[in-house]
């Protein structure tokens, strides 16, 4: 919160600071207060014990202040630590509330007796597992680190992918109990200025309790608040946050968030994935095209099954005819019951394959898919093709690479299977045109979602889909960077 | 409103005039182009295209004068206030009559084709729906939802005229111009009077919207001219398919001729699928007059929170839709309207609007110049 | 809650806005073939409805060896809408035509006229119009619906693949599809002809299942040439050879295949037609008509059991000779049967001079039947082989050169 409530001052008196963060914490048993002299003067050390990393404390801080012998007036105290006490980082504290925000930090906390300024050393102990593989989103022939819940490891992961001065990082507290630290990235000649203070000023403007994830945040300064489909992209790759920050992105990188947030995203921003990068330009629109393809058949295909088969009949091919006729006369339910039936079964057996441990999990969905298809198949509650359409519609719906968009997928299909079934064709059309009018009303911080297929623009069509060399190595997106469109002086 | 610039490109308005030039051509109009020329039709839809530059040169003077206002606001202006609240009254009605016989065309065309024994609100309702919502998220959307269209109506056509050369010839076109010329030109003036009044439906929307002014005259008619080379080319293939008199007895000739794409011997029994491209250009000029009746109750009435604008369209919509239940008996009464009262009381009227309007415009600029002459001379 | 109430008409709406037409497919009767009838007055209009069961003996259902695949159902109606309305009273499902796979008119029906029932087809939203039409000459129309047919065992199925088959390989059908039928019907100009067939064989034990699992089934249908019209009666009957030369004239030949006299031993070339292109003309000399036709052949020699030379140009040119001189007898003896038995112009001459002449055909056009059947033509057909197969020389001369 950069807006400044009112301070309160620290007391001169150290016994009565002590005091009064003991009785604030509820004499908290993690936090230690141990009492040292230094100079013919009472010294305090405060700090919370699971937050600190005792090895600086022991060995620097301990240590100096056993060694040293020097004889300082009271009033330069506080001067002469903050000068020469052999830590990396140290700084002045003058009001409980930073007092408090230090301390629960993980910093050590100095108190001077006699002076109303504390010092706070920074020591903060590294609570998390280490820099490891990203398990999500997993390539084959790049980098594989990914963030992890340390904030300064994550600034870390990406400043030394790019190591321009330009790479500016602007830093805000969020959270009235979290108090949680969300730091912005941008380049400063390739991103658009009235896009960074724009958000930064919204952000700058959160009210909350908590951050508790870094999508929090995109939701809560985001313009559509009621449309399924993200505006921002998360990854918890550093390679990719530098790929975008190059584009003239933004990214947002929360503490304790292994995910880092990139904004703005556009629609088609999700149907490149990380491989794009580490492979062959060429190849490349090959796959996105199969993406696209995919994309089409995990929404059309229920419905346009369902249509001829309960509608337009006419429409069936002449060679299925007698098949799809013989398939539904042993089924009782009429043909939606059994879509809809289907469809909640896979959903079904999908959120149970994520929440099962994964040494039941494996048996489970096999037990699941096979059996139960299988098994309803033969007690003729199902007809075998509708069994394939679920199957293609669902593996093709997972196809999409970024989770965030799956789940806005859903909606929509069930929405096209739900208007096939009371429509048809028609319907089918219907819930299409619904589908596009959705999807481009959406702005996604100021730029049309669906751009650069509508509006058309041709020239921003480097890399919506058809990737080419020069794209990839020369030309930044021209959607987000105008200010910068050319990567390099050579072309 | 300084938001409101550049937001529309002038490909986006291309493509409305392409879409708003095909409307009254799926079911309605193009019969009794054919039944007065019968196997000649193309060369009257490809003669059009000369004749079409006139009204749409008026038109286009028409939004050029004073490019940041949309039509409500000029119509003030030139004609002074009390007349240019009843011409724009009289404007809007025409506008209104053209979406409420479009709906009735648009559900015509689903009742015969898809959905047999429902009945007609239930249709009317389903697609009130869908335009209520494009309207209410504005001329931005509107404007990019018909871009993609447009490209889903191209693919689809391309894969008829794939499908379907094969069956076509020339020969079931003959013979040409059996009866002279005049008939023709006839034939074209009629096209004219169905493909043309939508498009007033444009003057709604300000020029100072539209980016790069220079290209806006160039794409308007261009998208108009392709919609009237389209319509010719439907009617050449048609023709030449199913020869004249078929042609003349179908009442939707374009789906029946569909009935015999046959690709590598598999992919046939597709004209449910193909035939939706003929709603396309229907749901687009609908969009167009809901929003342009629903502009000019914001402005007249000076609406502005957004809850009240949502509210009146969706209560013009319905009010349209209840009436175009009861619009026509049936089929035969709506050949007779199109035929006999819809090129004189519409067509020609809305025409001899829009020459008064730039008429006047015309005689209020020489006016203007003349003062500033007499200015700067003294 | 207020979006509730916004919610609530949006469901009614979805849920009964076109809920009139939910039909499950396995609610209707698919019907493959159409036949038309008359007795006492009636139409009697006779329905072939596929049973999918027996179709495919899916694992569903245990199929019997007495069932057949196909059940036939009747009505009868003063119109062909009422007929089809009245085979619902002994068949539980609901009738759809959207899969019709043919449809067969009797002889007697059609010489009183097609034009008095044909508007049903031509209006009907569900039927797709290009269904092959036939007539059959020698039995009702119920008893080829009845038929089992073996291979294809839905015998609409294989009547249409007959026909399809027959249209691009042999030549005799020329317009199969009622589409096709509907546009001569009402061409100005010319008349229409309708493919005939006839059923072979005991008409009584066409429908019963045994005819299926013989190897020479007792019952078969065979098609047997064109049936010409004047106006909408059916007049007569083309056979099958002056039916090939209809096409011929017509030019919608694909491939075909002619025997040719080689030479005056009695010794026939096999000649295929790959590509044909006639060209039709009518000309007014002396304020009559005189009909010209030329064609252009090119042709493949399948066959030769000649005793000629094939090394030898010469040789090929005897043989091109010998084709034009062949084809155009058949074209010859076509026409001649045509103006003298029919009287009836359907091959097009009236149709050129209405598409090229417009002012003439006005003069003409009352009488042109009549006139069409004494008016004198011209024929010239010119053959070009383009290939000769994978021998060059035939057997029975170089057996005769060695031997």
């Amino acid at each position: 919160m950069k807006t400044e409530k009112s301070k309160t001052p620290l007391f001169e008196d150290g016994i009565k600071i002590i005091e009064t963060i003991k009785k604030k914490t509820n004499n908290s048993p993690d936090i230690i207060i141990k009492k040292l002299t230094f100079s013919n003067n009472d010294l305090y050390l405060v700090f919370s014990e699971p937050l600190c990393d005792k090895k600086i404390i022991n060995e620097y801080i301990l240590e100096y202040f056993e060694e040293s012998n020097i004889k300082i007036r009271k009033n330069e105290i506080v001067d002469y630590l903050n000068q020469n006490i052999p830590t990396h980082k140290t700084t002045k504290i003058d009001s409980f509330e930073n007092l408090f925000y230090n301390l629960l930090s993980g910093f050590t906390i100095i108190i001077i007796d006699g002076s109303d300024t504390a010092i706070s050393i920074e020591n903060k102990s590294k609570l998390d597992s280490g820099i490891s593989e990203a398990k999500n989103e997993v390539i084959m022939k790049g980098p594989k680190d990914a963030f992890t819940e340390n904030y300064e490891s994550n600034l870390g992961q990406i400043r030394r992918r790019i190591k321009t001065e330009n790479l500016w990082l602007e830093e805000v507290v969020l959270g009235e109990k979290s108090k949680t630290k969300v730091g912005i990235f941008y380049i400063k000649d390739i991103a658009e200025q009235a896009l960074v203070d724009n958000i930064i000023d919204k952000i700058g403007k959160i009210e909350i309790d908590a951050i508790m994830g870094s999508n929090y945040i995109i939701e809560l300064i985001s313009e559509n608040k009621r449309n399924v489909f993200p505006n921002y992209l998360s990854t918890e790759r550093p390679d990719l946050v530098a790929m975008h920050l190059l584009d003239g992105r933004i990214a947002i990188v929360v503490e304790n968030t292994p995910y880092a947030v990139i904004i703005p995203a556009l629609f088609v921003d999700f149907f490149h994935s990380t491989e794009d990068i580490y492979q062959k330009t060429i190849n490349i629109s090959y796959t996105r095209i199969i993406r696209i393809i995919a994309l089409i058949i995990t929404l059309l295909v229920p419905p346009i099954y369902i249509a001829i088969t309960t509608y337009n009949h006419e429409a069936i091919p002449e060679s299925l005819l007698i098949n799809f006729a013989a398939q539904r006369s042993g089924v009782p339910f009429p043909t939606i019951i059994e879509a809809l039936f289907m469809l909640v079964t896979f959903e079904v057996l999908r959120e149970t394959n994520l929440r099962i441990p994964s040494t039941l999990g494996n048996a489970l969905s096999i037990v699941g898919a096979i059996v139960l298809g299988d098994a309803a198949v033969s007690a003729g509650i199902v007809s075998p093709i509708m069994v394939i359409v679920i199957a293609i519609t669902a593996i093709s719906g997972l196809s999409v690479s970024s989770f965030d968009i799956i789940n806005g997928i859903r909606w929509w299909r069930v929405i096209f299977i739900v208007a096939a079934a009371l429509s048809g064709l028609l319907g089918v059309l219907l819930a299409g045109i619904a589908f596009i009018v959705s999807l481009t009303s959406i702005k996604s911080f100021g730029i049309p979602y669906l751009a650069p297929i509508a509006p058309f623009i041709n020239k921003f069509h480097s890399d919506a889909v058809f990737l080419t060399n020069k794209d990839k190595f020369y030309h930044r997106s021209k959607l987000t960077a105008s200010k910068n469109p050319h990567r390099s002086k050579g072309e | 409103m300084g938001k409101n610039n550049n937001i529309i490109s002038p490909f986006q308005i291309g493509i409305m005039g392409f879409f708003l030039g095909n409307a009254f051509f799926v079911g309605m109009g193009n019969l009794n182009v054919i039944a007065l020329v019968k196997q000649d039709a193309w060369i009257s839809a490809l003669m059009s295209i000369v004749i079409c530059l006139i009204p749409l040169a008026i038109i286009l003077y028409i939004i050029n004068y004073q490019p940041d206002k949309n039509i409500i606001e000029k119509n003030k202006l030139i004609f002074g206030k009390w007349i240019g609240s009843i011409i724009n009254i009289i404007m809007v009605l025409y506008i209104f009559i053209i979406f409420i016989i479009l709906i009735w065309a648009t559900t015509n065309f689903a009742i015969i084709i898809y959905l047999t024994d429902t009945p007609r609100p239930f249709i009317i309702l389903l697609f009130l729906l869908v335009i209520i919502y494009t309207v209410i998220k504005g001329i931005e959307t509107i404007a990019r939802t018909n871009e993609i269209l447009f490209f889903i109506t191209i693919t689809i056509i391309v894969i008829i005229i794939i499908g379907l050369y094969q069956y076509s010839d020339f020969y079931n076109v003959k013979p040409i111009m059996k009866d002279g010329i005049f008939p023709i030109i006839k034939g074209s003036l009629l096209y004219l009077a169905y493909s043309f009044p939508p498009l007033i439906t444009l003057l709604m929307i300000p020029k100072k919207m539209v980016k790069n002014e220079k290209l806006f005259n160039k794409s308007l008619i261009g998208g108009f001219v392709f919609s009237i080379i389209l319509i010719a080319l439907v009617f050449y293939i048609n023709v030449s398919i199913i020869t004249a008199n078929l042609f003349d007895l179908y009442r939707m000739p374009a789906y029946y001729v569909l009935k015999k794409i046959n690709i590598a011997d598999y992919i046939d029994n597709v004209e449910n699928f193909l035939s939706l491209h003929w709603i396309i250009p229907l749901f687009v000029t609908m969009t167009m007059c809901l929003y342009c009746v629903s502009e000019y109750i914001k402005q007249t009435f000076k609406i502005k929170k957004e809850k009240y604008i949502n509210l009146s369209i969706i209560v013009i919509a319905l009010i349209a839709g209840i009436i175009s239940n009861y619009l026509f008996k049936n089929g035969i009464a709506s050949y007779v309207f199109m035929n006999n009262w819809f090129p004189y009381s519409i067509s020609l009227i809305i025409l001899i609007m829009l020459i008064i309007t730039a008429i006047t415009i015309y005689i209020k600029k020489k006016k203007a110049n003349q003062e500033k002459n007499q200015d700067s001379d003294s | 809650m207020k979006k509730l109430k916004l919610l609530i008409p949006l469901i009614i709406i979805f849920f009964t806005a076109g809920c009139w037409n939910y039909r499950e497919l396995n609610d209707l009767a698919l019907v493959s073939a159409i036949g038309i009838d008359e007795e006492d007055g009636l139409y009697k209009v006779s329905v072939q409805i596929m049973d999918p069961t027996q179709e495919s003996g899916g694992s569903n259902t245990s199929s019997s060896s007495e069932a057949t695949p196909i059940d036939v159902h009747f009505g009868k109606g003063k119109t062909i809408v009422e007929a089809l309305n009245n085979i619902t009273l002994n068949q539980p499902k609901r009738l759809f035509l959207g899969h019709t796979d043919l449809i067969v008119i009797s002889d007697t029906l059609a010489r009183k006229g097609i034009e008095d029932f044909i508007d049903f087809l031509l209006r009907e939203r569900e039927s797709r119009k290009i269904f092959p039409v036939v007539i059959v000459k020698n039995a009702k129309a119920i008893d080829v619906i009845k038929l089992i047919t073996s291979i294809e065992v839905i015998s609409a199925k294989s009547i249409s693949s007959s026909l399809k088959n027959t249209k691009n390989n042999n030549g005799i059908v020329s317009d199969r599809l009622f589409d096709e039928v509907s546009m001569c019907l009402f061409m100005e100009g010319r008349e229409a002809t309708i493919t005939a067939m006839e059923l072979i064989g005991s008409i009584e034990q066409g429908e019963k299942k045994e005819n299926q699992s013989t190897s020479e089934p007792n019952t078969t249908f065979l098609i047997s040439g064109s049936a010409v019209l004047i106006d909408d009666k059916v007049i007569g009957y083309l056979p099958q050879k002056e039916s090939l030369g209809y096409t011929f004239l017509r030019g919608l030949i694909n491939t075909s295949t002619i025997s040719v006299p080689c030479d005056d031993e009695g010794n026939y070339a096999g000649i295929v037609l790959e590509k044909t292109k006639t060209k039709l003309t009518t000309k007014i000399e002396e304020d009559k008509p005189i009909g010209e036709i030329n064609i252009d052949i090119k042709a493949v020699i399948s066959e030769f059991n000649c005793n000629l030379d094939l090394n030898k140009s010469r040789n090929i040119t005897k043989v091109e000779k010998a084709t034009n001189k062949e084809i155009e007898k058949l074209l010859d003896d076509t026409i001649n049967k045509v103006q003298t038995d029919f009287k009836s112009d359907i091959f097009g001459f009236g149709e050129y001079l209405y598409k090229n002449n417009y002012k003439t055909w006005q003069k003409y056009k009352k009488d042109w039947n009549k006139l069409f059947s004494t008016m004198p033509y011209k024929i010239k057909v010119k053959t070009i082989i383009r290939n000769v197969g994978t021998t060059i020389d035939s057997t029975k001369n170089s057996y005769k050169k060695d031997g």
